[in-house]
């Protein structure tokens, strides 16, 4: 493992060991994911829901007269309710899981969006980087990529990158009115000059060429800190995010995690875009990041 | 047959190709002169210069090539020369076009009135031809250029133009994968709509022998880290601007890819390398370029 994902874990190791409620359905590497977790202090596991019941010779098992549906909504009212610290669902990550939560997320928080985080070590600088949102909003528009914006910052910090360098992506460095993309990226950069972001800096619209390269944004006559830095890559839309993660991993071969961000307390979940092997992972970052949104 | 391994191989067969004629387009800078004069050199384009003459003679003198033998047209407006550039590959003076200090819209424009005029159901596209570290193949993804959120029947067009491309390069049956995305909030996907109906369409032979699939994952050519090249894609159409322009970009520069970029319509090539380009880069993309300006001639 990259020794930015060691630290990582590590960190997960050195917190109080949190309660964690399992739901889904029983998935082999989730399991023994979970089960190195609990070996290595970090998660007093409790599955709930009568699809777990076979887990019984390795943890508590609950409501075992249920089904995947009420198990999960029985979890996810322990999680509100504060009687769990954090929610493990092994899957299957399907539109039913999804509206699930936002119902929950709903009634917690008010008009937070829930966006996902992928995280990888760029291979030529190993710099912990974060692409988002590669999983769960298809088409955002500019109020939902302020959320996204704000989630991923919140991401950054719980991972002790204290002042983000945001990238957000376009085709292009010119703001042109038949690209949304552009206007978004240009409008959200003038909100980070605003500090509307608090303590990190936004530039966009940022082709990736330029976001990569100090020298070939001065070349374009951009004057700022995230080119050649950047922490957060904010893409336009799903199919960019989730595309570009998808090369990455195979065809960069780069270990992707992920986190799901602007929930209350930490839901572990696995994208399709993370290996399996990369569950363990996912639990070290679901439990160092959303505290305290 | 399948597609070239690498750039190299296309540089070879473009050296048993050339030299061909080529319109260089507003070469009024060191760097494109340079890589023009890297191009004679190497015996693949014998350049025609369009632009401000007293500038392209003066930055000629300046890099000490000389200019006594050099056919020059002069033409200051950028639009009026994009336009003769396209108007000369059409009536077979120059083989391509090389875009050198200009805006690439003018020549983007250019492209669409020559296409329009020559075969009007077509659509130009870029064509970013990559090469990659772990695939002993070239692959292709369009379009990351010219249509900025096409519709279904662009889409066909791009699709089409791509495997005409493909098919000159004697790629015969390409292998295309037009990326989506999984959409886990239910909602119905313009996206996978418009994949599926190309699909579809493919199918049926619309777009004579190819196979194409929907792609909203990579892993099933993957066996750990190892590619499986020969049931690779020889294409992806991706689904707008955005996701090709990012996607393209990244494979440059996080995944240590090299790109050559074509910009196609109705057969006609032209070029748009980068200011970035290394001495290699730009000889691979003046290869690429003569190669399918011919193949395309030929077929």
């Amino acid at each position: 493992m990259l020794p930015r994902f060691q630290e990582i874990m590590k960190r997960a190791q050195q917190q109080k060991k949190k309660r964690v409620v399992i739901s889904g359905k029983r998935n082999p590497e989730a399991l023994s994911a979970i089960l190195a977790a609990r070996d290595q202090g970090w998660i007093d596991p409790v599955a709930y829901g009568g699809p777990l019941s076979e887990l019984r010779d390795k943890m508590d098992v609950h409501f075992v007269d249920s089904n995947t549906l009420q198990a999960r909504q029985e979890a996810l009212r322990l999680l509100e309710e504060g009687e769990a610290e954090a929610l493990l669902d092994m899957g299957p990550l399907d539109s039913r899981f999804f509206s699930l939560l936002i119902e929950s997320d709903a009634q917690n928080k008010k008009n937070h969006l829930l966006s996902y985080v992928s995280v990888f070590i760029a291979p030529k600088n190993g710099r912990l980087t974060l692409l988002t949102d590669t999983l769960i909003n298809s088409a955002p528009g500019l109020n939902e990529k302020v959320h996204i914006v704000e989630n991923a910052i919140h991401v950054a910090k719980d991972l002790r990158i204290d002042r983000p360098n945001i990238a957000a992506l376009g085709p292009l460095e010119l703001v042109n009115p038949s690209i949304p993309s552009t206007l978004d990226a240009a409008i959200l950069s003038k909100m980070s000059e605003r500090k509307q972001f608090g303590d990190s800096i936004l530039e966009g619209p940022l082709g990736l060429d330029n976001a990569e390269s100090a020298l070939a944004a001065q070349h374009k006559g951009i004057d700022s800190p995230v080119p050649g830095n950047v922490d957060i890559y904010l893409f336009p839309d799903l199919e960019s995010a989730n595309i570009t993660a998808q090369f990455l991993k195979y065809l960069g071969s780069c270990q992707l995690g992920g986190v799901l961000a602007g929930t209350k307390l930490p839901i572990i979940i696995r994208s399709p875009l993370e290996s399996p092997d990369s569950w363990l992972l996912n639990i070290a970052l679901g439990l160092i990041v959303n505290r305290g949104i | 047959m399948a597609m070239y391994k690498n750039f190299d191989e296309i540089a070879v067969r473009a050296r048993d190709m050339g030299p061909k004629r080529a319109a260089i387009l507003f070469p009024g800078d060191a760097d494109v002169m340079q890589a023009t004069s890297e191009g004679i050199r190497e015996g693949l384009i014998n350049p025609v210069f369009i632009g401000k003459k007293a500038q392209i003679e003066a930055v000629a003198q300046e890099i000490h090539l000389p200019f006594g033998a050099m056919e020059i047209i002069d033409q200051s407006d950028p639009q009026v020369a994009a336009n003769l550039c396209l108007d000369m590959v059409m009536s077979g003076e120059v083989s391509f076009v090389v875009k050198g200090n200009i805006l690439t819209t003018y020549l983007y424009r250019a492209l669409i009135r020559a296409t329009r005029q020559l075969a009007p159901d077509q659509t130009p596209c870029t064509l970013c031809f990559h090469q990659v570290p772990i695939i002993n193949k070239i692959f292709v993804i369009t379009d990351p250029g010219v249509s900025i959120l096409p519709d279904l029947t662009t889409k066909k067009q791009i699709l089409a133009n791509a495997i005409q491309v493909l098919r000159s390069l004697d790629c015969d049956t390409p292998r295309i994968m037009a990326l989506a995305a999984v959409h886990l909030d239910g909602k119905p996907s313009i996206v996978v709509d418009h994949a599926e109906r190309l699909k579809n369409m493919a199918d049926k032979v619309r777009f004579g022998k190819c196979t194409m699939e929907i792609g909203t994952t990579l892993f099933d050519f993957f066996d750990g880290n190892h590619v499986q090249a020969e049931t690779f894609p020889d294409i992806f159409l991706v689904p707008n601007i955005e996701a090709g322009n990012i996607l393209v970009k990244t494979i440059d520069h996080l995944i240590g890819g090299i790109r050559q970029c074509v910009t196609v319509g109705a057969g006609l090539i032209t070029l748009t390398p980068s200011r970035s380009d290394g001495y290699k880069a730009r000889m691979e993309n003046l290869a690429l370029g003569l190669v399918l300006a011919e193949s395309s001639r030929r077929s």
